[in-house]
């Protein structure tokens, strides 16, 4: 099998757990099971073949950027690379439809972030996390001023 | 865990009319119940035959003239039967013997080695280099004899599962294919360490040929050019499947078994066996002499 060949079956894999994230208030359970256990969960085995098959023949290292590099130089590696990508970003992106539902936070909010997840998994995360903060934050003072009113009353 | 069986079984009593998947679903649940830890094992070692015939399909890299993969994933197949078998076996060993300390130690032994034996192969297999005959290096030759150790041990689980069948004088088996387990077991512990000991005095598999799998059996792989040990250690390995299915068929043929049959059985098989064993060291392929 070709490394285009893999690229081009991974990619739906991922996608498929994407669109599970986006629609999960209609799929919860299945959204979960997709993005947390099935799509990942393929990824990593054929990353797993990757690694058995062309780790030991590859040249370069992670000792420094110049090495990582040039482990990136081969088509096996960068694919092994990017099947990581994939599986990671989703698995971090159905983490974050989860702590959004216990959270209680509104699936609209996270909406916008799942796609960052996907295109740029670090921003997307922290987005979350300032989503997050901040939501909660507001709750505290909501709650705060009613017991504070209701203190006063 | 007693109650369990005890319902499992009534469930199987009441419903003699089960569905064939029903029937699979059940064995599965009794036999996860009598070998948990064996159970567990066979299942993880079937999931990790996935990636390593991901590799077989990606890898290029050849090892004695075929896909270097093709060696780990023959030895998963054979270790899942094995296993497998003895989550079956399990079953024919009271309750209270494998709750016993001991024997979980035992098993904890037997699996440490079955997962030692996948790590050498996977693991040299991905490295691009021999496992069994490897002295080329220090550590490869360690691990070469650690793994003589590791396949004694892993294979001692047949011995004394046959000893704890023999024992268990209430099997609900009848009588020849109680014998017929236990014998087979501890034959196959003895056929096993003599035929795979032999091949491992020697510095190679192969007796003459081109000393390649290239010219080989279809599915076994075994030489058609010369002479191959892997075949007597095969039938050897293969007695505990072969001896019980051989009384099970003859139970439908004549009226009665004897023990007498079981042991004519297992004798003409070990012969089998060894004139395998010695075909091979002939530099002869298998049944060379007989269908040329």
């Amino acid at each position: 099998m070709s490394m285009q060949t893999l690229f081009a079956i991974s990619s739906p894999i991922a996608m498929l757990g994407w669109i599970a994230l986006l629609i999960a208030p209609i799929i919860p359970k299945w959204a979960n099971r997709i993005a947390t256990y099935i799509s990942p969960g393929l990824l990593s085995l054929a990353y797993m073949s990757l690694i058995l098959a062309f780790w030991s023949g590859a040249e370069g290292g992670f000792d420094t950027l110049a090495n990582v590099q040039l482990l990136f130089t081969q088509s096996e590696i960068a694919m092994a690379g990017w099947l990581h990508y994939l599986a990671f970003d989703l698995f971090v992106g159905a983490w974050i439809v989860r702590e959004a539902r216990a959270a209680a936070i509104s699936h609209w909010f996270t909406i916008p972030i799942l796609p960052l997840t996907l295109l740029f998994g670090p921003i997307g995360y922290v987005l979350f996390l300032v989503l997050k903060t901040s939501l909660s934050l507001r709750r505290n003072q909501k709650f705060l001023s009613k017991s504070s009113q209701s203190a006063a009353a | 865990m007693t109650n369990v069986v005890i319902v499992m079984n009534n469930d199987m009593s009441t419903n003699r009319t089960s569905s064939f998947i029903q029937r699979i679903k059940i064995f599965i649940k009794e036999a996860y119940a009598d070998a948990p830890a064996l159970s567990a094992l066979t299942i993880i070692m079937l999931l990790l035959m996935v990636p390593k015939l991901g590799a077989m399909l990606l890898d290029t890299r050849l090892h004695n003239g075929v896909n270097i993969w093709v060696k780990p994933v023959k030895f998963d197949v054979a270790l899942v039967v094995y296993t497998a078998t003895l989550v079956i076996f399990a079953r024919w060993i009271p309750q209270q013997t494998r709750t016993k300390t001991w024997f979980k130690y035992f098993t904890a032994a037997v699996i440490i080695s079955i997962v030692y034996e996948q790590i050498w192969i996977g693991g040299a297999a991905a490295f691009g280099t021999s496992s069994h005959f490897n002295v080329a290096t220090p550590l490869m030759g360690i691990a070469y004899t650690i793994a003589g150790f590791g396949a004694v041990t892993l294979t001692s689980g047949a011995l004394v599962f046959g000893i704890l069948i023999a024992r268990n004088k209430r099997t609900g088996l009848t009588d020849p294919l109680h014998f017929a387990i236990w014998l087979s077991s501890i034959l196959m512990f003895v056929l096993t360490v003599i035929t795979a000991s032999y091949m491992s005095s020697q510095l190679s598999h192969f007796v003459g040929g081109n000393l390649l799998d290239t010219e080989s059996h279809a599915i076994m792989g075994w030489a058609k050019d010369g002479g191959d040990l892997r075949v007597a250690h095969f039938f050897a390995s293969h007695i505990f499947h072969v001896l019980p299915i051989l009384v099970i068929a003859a139970s439908h043929v004549f009226k009665t078994v004897s023990r007498n049959m079981v042991i004519a059985m297992a004798v003409l098989y070990s012969i089998f066996t060894f004139y395998t064993l010695w075909e091979a060291t002939q530099g002869l392929p298998f049944l060379a002499g007989i269908i040329g």
